[in-house]
């Protein structure tokens, strides 16, 4: 079964999706998106992790953070990391109601598995999902930045280059332009300074999830040397695909990408083998 | 005047499949004009790049108007997959829910926006569909229309296949196929997964999905064209003057579909790419192409929303609404 509501307070509600099984779920995921065009990129794919968990028994609610997607609008405009937390309890919240699971998984996707982890700090064991994480924001908003510049070379050959920095415009306006986003000097100035923690917990069920041609980065490695030398329980699976910051030349439904088929499978495979760990 | 608008998440049933919609609907009486945003189908959510579909239906819904934002199937959060692009079967089912929607909830006339692909959805639901009595496109691959081209489809096999050697033979991924085993590997797991994908249909003589009622032609210059000029339904398209869209038109050479239907056609160019919505000045450019339409062929004036921030008095008593389905 799939639902759809706005949760939260009226005027300032965010959209949220329940997928469920059509018998008692014997587990639960709250998804966190990223933002931006990621949100649009990947949707989808999230939605097909969602409807395979569904189908192994687990529910899982997705979300538009206030001020994105179809949510309502967040007072002042600015997503920061605190609103983007506070949708994901939200979220998290509905989804206990709903499905009277009381210890569901996290997953967050890029930006997103900043606000799972922090999620995840209130229970040592709850298991979680760090899919194409970035290690902290300002990579993330370097990489914005990168694609936004190479969307324009590809847009309009013309196009002058060059200019002033996103930083530099950001310290005498407001908001900056960034591959067709408006990233607010407000959004900018939290996010960038927010960093996956070094620490998660001696005995928790870790997956990451490595989306790319190469392996993780030199920041991901060191992540997750200290989670495993504190004791958390660290599995990586890797996915070759072009990355997500290309704007894709040719499409093809995600339903027949093998990468994808790859991708949903790794994430619900050991969902489910961790669900049964947990009961057993 | 703007007014407040309340906001309804909904899945529409349109035969087997669910559409995924929302409805932004204006809290005091409506006007009895719709507003159905289609987008371009790919990587697409109903919100549209940077909330454009968004912001134009909260828009739309402070000056009265019922505006509806919608995946078809196999996009965004409905069900199904989006087996080809053609403009026909289900896709017009699609639409054609959720017109039946908004005429149940008391719209009489409906503007139609459609993106890229999208514009050819709305073009060829107006045709089919009275209530569309008016056509906002930009960047619409008319071109394909025109040459009554079943490109609406994917490309040929052998230009599938020459697209896919012009990629190979880029330098960077030559030097990946020479320097990364791990690469070579998914390289051939992708050859070896189409290959057997192609043989296994072909051996169990897969039969082509199958076609609504209305479709048993593709989309053509005189199925499309010839009942919109006959109910003069005005078709007002942007494009960037970068588009491939604009550039396949004007490389068409003879249009003799859209020349008779010159008089309820109107072109307008930007000297800039619009299509992928990339920029916010395309975005802008965009919103402000559907606010034009809206003012001509209705007298509505929208109150342009700032990017990123939606415009109108929220109806804080509006209901919260869950929908569901199975």
């Amino acid at each position: 079964m799939e639902e759809a509501a706005l949760l939260g307070e009226p005027g300032s509600r965010s959209l949220a999706f329940l997928v469920r099984p059509s018998r008692a779920a014997v587990g639960a995921m709250v998804l966190c998106s990223s933002l931006y065009h990621d949100l649009d990129l990947n949707n989808r794919t999230e939605l097909m992790v969602a409807r395979a968990l569904a189908a192994r028994g687990f529910a899982t609610v997705r979300f538009h953070y206030r001020g994105t997607g179809n949510s309502e609008d967040i007072p002042g405009g600015a997503v920061t990391f605190d609103s983007m937390v506070a949708d994901g309890r939200t979220a998290l919240s509905w989804l206990v109601e709903r499905t009277a699971v009381t210890r569901p998984f996290l997953c967050g996707f890029r930006l997103g598995a900043l606000v799972a982890a922090e999620l995840a700090r209130g229970d040592g064991g709850t298991p979680l999902v760090l899919w194409a994480p970035m290690a902290n924001g300002a990579e993330y908003y370097r990489g914005l930045s990168r694609a936004s510049m190479v969307a324009g070379v590809r847009a309009e050959s013309g196009r002058r280059q060059g200019g002033a920095s996103a930083e530099q415009q950001l310290a005498e306006q407001d908001s900056v332009e960034m591959l067709g986003n408006v990233v607010h000097r407000a959004s900018y100035d939290d996010l960038r300074r927010r960093s996956l923690p070094p620490e998660l917990g001696g005995r928790r069920r870790i997956l990451v999830v490595q989306v790319g041609l190469g392996d993780g980065t030199a920041q991901q490695e060191a992540l997750v040397a200290g989670w495993t030398a504190a004791g958390a329980h660290v599995e990586i699976l890797r996915i070759r695909m072009r990355q997500l910051w290309m704007i894709p030349d040719a499409w093809e439904p995600e339903e027949e990408s093998p990468t994808t088929q790859q991708l949903v499978a790794g994430i619900t495979d050991w969902a489910v083998d961790v669900a049964r760990g947990m009961v057993s | 005047m703007t007014t407040g608008w309340h906001e309804s998440p909904m899945y529409l049933p349109a035969g087997p499949e669910a559409v995924f919609a929302i409805a932004t609907q204006p809290s005091g009486p409506g006007n009895g004009i719709g507003v159905l945003c289609l987008h371009a189908g790919v990587s697409s959510l109903t919100s549209h790049r940077n909330r454009m579909y968004t912001r134009l239906c909260r828009e739309a819904a402070g000056a009265g108007c019922t505006a509806l934002r919608m995946d078809y199937h196999g996009t965004g959060d409905s069900s199904g997959v989006l087996a080809d692009r053609g403009i026909f079967g289900q896709t017009v089912d699609d639409v054609r829910a959720a017109v039946r929607w908004l005429t149940e909830h008391g719209v009489e006339r409906i503007v139609a926006v459609g993106t890229c692909w999208g514009g050819l959805v709305a073009l060829v639901s107006a045709a089919q569909l009275d209530a569309i009595v008016a056509v906002c496109l930009i960047s619409p691959p008319l071109a394909l229309v025109e040459a009554g081209a079943d490109a609406t489809e994917r490309p040929g096999k052998q230009e599938q296949l020459g697209r896919a050697f012009r990629h190979a033979l880029r330098p960077h991924v030559i030097k990946l196929l020479v320097t990364e085993r791990e690469y070579r590997r998914w390289v051939l797991r992708r050859i070896r997964g189409r290959a057997q994908r192609v043989l296994a249909r072909r051996l169990a003589r897969r039969p082509l999905p199958p076609r609504g009622d209305e479709d048993d032609v593709r989309p053509s210059p005189h199925t499309v064209f010839a009942p919109l000029a006959r109910r003069r339904v005005p078709l007002r398209v942007l494009y960037g003057e970068h588009d491939q869209a604009y550039r396949d038109l004007l490389a068409q050479g003879t249009m003799p579909a859209l020349e008779a239907a010159a008089e309820i056609i109107e072109i307008t160019v930007e000297p800039f790419a619009v299509h992928g919505f990339t920029s916010l000045r395309a975005q802008e450019t965009t919103l402000q192409h559907a606010r034009n339409c809206l003012a001509r062929d209705f007298g509505i004036t929208l109150r342009a929303s700032p990017a990123g921030v939606a415009v109108g008095r929220l109806d804080h008593d509006g209901p919260s609404e869950v929908s569901a389905r199975s």
